[in-house]
């Protein structure tokens, strides 16, 4: 109770940080933020696509239970879902303090750009909300036949709209280090990182509290094994992916692409790229996870960790390096040399914490306001059905 | 229906920047906002070297990707070929900044991208726009493309022109006398 009590006490903190920042941003606009004419996306932007791709993420392994039937999951979906939710609502709080006229926003409705993938991906993201709403109403209400139905919509709702987010970026033309054709494949690729680094440290946080029962944390602990295999893989992905962008870009001849990749090999850039990036995303889970064997969960726990920061900085160094390249105009003109300024200012950082702390708000308000755990309505569903249960009380047959 | 264009001549350009003083003034534009900017760029060895001086603005693209990206139609390609912004739509979201291959936008207080308009006002009255009219050296003529008669044409026809990064597909309406 009391360790809940510390978690509400730091997030309403962050909160309300956040909220100043916000209100400092709505006060005075772009001045106080680390955006500029020259690179008009600034953090809030990385911060919006984190968010959202954390709840993509968090989709993709619920749908694991009810779209791929690995019900080992089971236990998790219900919690999934809340998570998601959460992240979702937060990452659109990112982008609305980001977007300068916000309430204009009823003119994708009312004046639609088909050609503009901002459209698309606002179309997706928020009938994704709306299904991932309707989703877990049914999950809480333990309605097998209808989340059968809805989960895998929610799945191909959840790729469609992060694919699209990448083409948000892949296709901005002017800017050489975003238009790739396989960023929309990166950013489906890192979601999924994303989520299970979420998980992993749920499943840590569950397993340790006292609000959890003791079923559903036995359920929880025959998990780490095929979790570390999943990050593992998918980090081996990733890490092919970046290699072969390596290689493409500094030996390819797109304008702006090979000096945004200097940024990183040895500019501006280049600390945080090898140490929050490539170490934090990728070095150290894979030691942790290869090493820590004999305590998964806590390796699990701190890869999570370890996941989630580098991931975040991964999406501000993707935002800054695509326009801190100044376009090449007039080759030889002053403007084209040299490197556009970038920074994130406090009123950015608070409102990210407002992320983070909304998130874990909403959380735990779930957890009070509903039964997030399996037990009851397997039982009732399987007694009704007399379906078959297995040992660790899932059913494998639906 | 009049298709504009504009035919700037660089080489005759002092760099005096009259032309963004008075397209300021006329548009009564926010302090760090500007529709209009002049390139420097040195050229050569002293003691050969030269300064090379371009005008750039909102390059008005037949092909314009601002407009491709703008979710609301905010901005938008009017039939005589002028890149408008209706202010209400925009939702601020920065798309059209990133994806315009010439820099021409600048945000206002307001968080809207605002850029070049071509003064369709003063074009649809057969007037050159403050940045023309103000010039001591008629570096910029706009005018008509479909009309063979127009101003623009006939000098156009006199000289090798050029378009500033066609490469980026956007097809500008601005043309550079070589
Ligand atoms: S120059 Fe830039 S702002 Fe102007 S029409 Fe072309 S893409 Fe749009
Ligand atoms: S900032 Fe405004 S004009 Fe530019 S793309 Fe967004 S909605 Fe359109």
């Amino acid at each position: 109770m009391l360790k809940q009590k510390l978690w509400i006490g730091i997030s309403a903190l962050l909160v309300l940080i956040g909220m100043a920042g916000m209100i400092n941003i709505f006060l005075h606009g772009e001045h106080v933020m680390g955006t500029t004419n020259y690179v008009p996306w600034g953090s809030l932007i990385g911060a919006y696509v984190f968010f959202v791709a954390t709840s993509t993420g968090l989709t993709f392994i619920s749908s694991l239970a009810h779209t791929f039937k690995v019900h080992k999951f089971d236990v998790l979906t219900k919690r999934m879902t809340l998570a998601s939710i959460a992240t979702l609502l937060m990452g659109f709080v990112m982008i609305g303090i980001e977007l300068g006229n916000p309430l204009a926003m009823v003119y994708i409705i009312l004046s639609p750009n088909f050609t503009a993938p901002i459209f698309w991906m606002g179309l997706l993201y928020s009938f994704y909300l709306a299904l991932h709403v309707v989703e877990f109403y049914f999950q809480l209400k333990g309605d097998h036949k209808k989340i059968n139905v809805i989960s895998p919509i929610v799945l191909a709702v959840a790729v469609a709209a992060q694919s699209t987010l990448g083409a948000v970026f892949g296709m901005a033309v002017a800017r050489g280090y975003w238009n790739d054709a396989y960023i929309s494949i990166y950013f489906i690729l890192l979601a999924f990182i994303s989520g299970l680094a979420f998980v992993s440290i749920m499943m840590f946080l569950m397993s340790k509290a006292d609000v959890i029962s003791k079923k559903t944390k036995d359920q929880i602990s025959q998990l780490p094994p095929v979790m570390s295999k999943m990050i593992l893989g998918l980090l081996a992905a990733a890490v092919f992916f970046n290699v072969w962008k390596w290689i493409y870009t500094l030996s390819g001849n797109v304008p702006g692409q090979a000096d945004a990749a200097m940024l990183m090999a040895g500019g501006a850039l280049t600390l945080p790229y090898w140490l929050l990036e490539v170490g934090f995303v990728f070095v150290v889970p894979i030691v942790l996870l290869l090493t820590l064997k004999k305590q998964q969960g806590l390796a699990l726990m701190l890869s999570g960790l370890s996941m989630l920061i580098g991931i975040f900085a991964m999406r501000m160094i993707m935002v800054f390096a695509g326009q801190a390249i100044p376009l090449n105009i007039i080759p030889g003109a002053e403007s084209a040399t040299g490197l556009r300024e970038f920074s994130i200012t406090w009123s950015e950082w608070a409102t990210f914490g407002f992320g983070v702390g909304g998130t874990i708000l909403i959380y735990i308000l779930g957890e009070k306001l509903f039964n997030l755990n399996l037990e009851d309505d397997h039982h009732t569903e399987s007694e009704k059905s007399g379906e078959k249960m297995t040992n660790t009380g899932y059913k494998y047959a639906r | 229906m009049a298709r504009y264009g504009l035919l700037i001549d660089a080489s005759k350009c002092t760099g005096c920047h009259a032309c963004s003083v008075a397209c300021s003034m006329y548009n009564e534009l926010e302090e760090e906002v500007t529709y209009n900017r002049l390139e420097f760029i040195e050229r050569g060895k002293y003691p050969h070297a030269v300064m090379e001086i371009v005008p750039l603005q909102c390059m008005h693209c037949d092909n314009p990707p601002c407009a491709t990206v703008c979710p609301t139609n905010a901005t938008f390609k009017r039939e005589d070929g002028i890149v408008s912004i209706d202010e209400n739509k925009c939702i601020g979201c920065k798309a059209c900044m990133t994806a315009c291959p010439y820099d021409a936008r600048n945000l206002n207080e307001g968080r809207i991208p605002e850029k070049c308009r071509w003064c369709p006002e003063m074009l649809e009255n057969g007037k050159q726009p403050a940045c023309s009219s103000t010039c001591m050296n008629e570096v910029r003529l706009f005018g008509d493309l479909d009309d063979p008669g127009s101003e623009i044409n006939k000098k156009m026809a006199q000289h090798e022109v050029k378009q500033i990064i066609p490469e980026k597909g956007t097809q500008p309406r601005i043309y550079y006398i070589k």
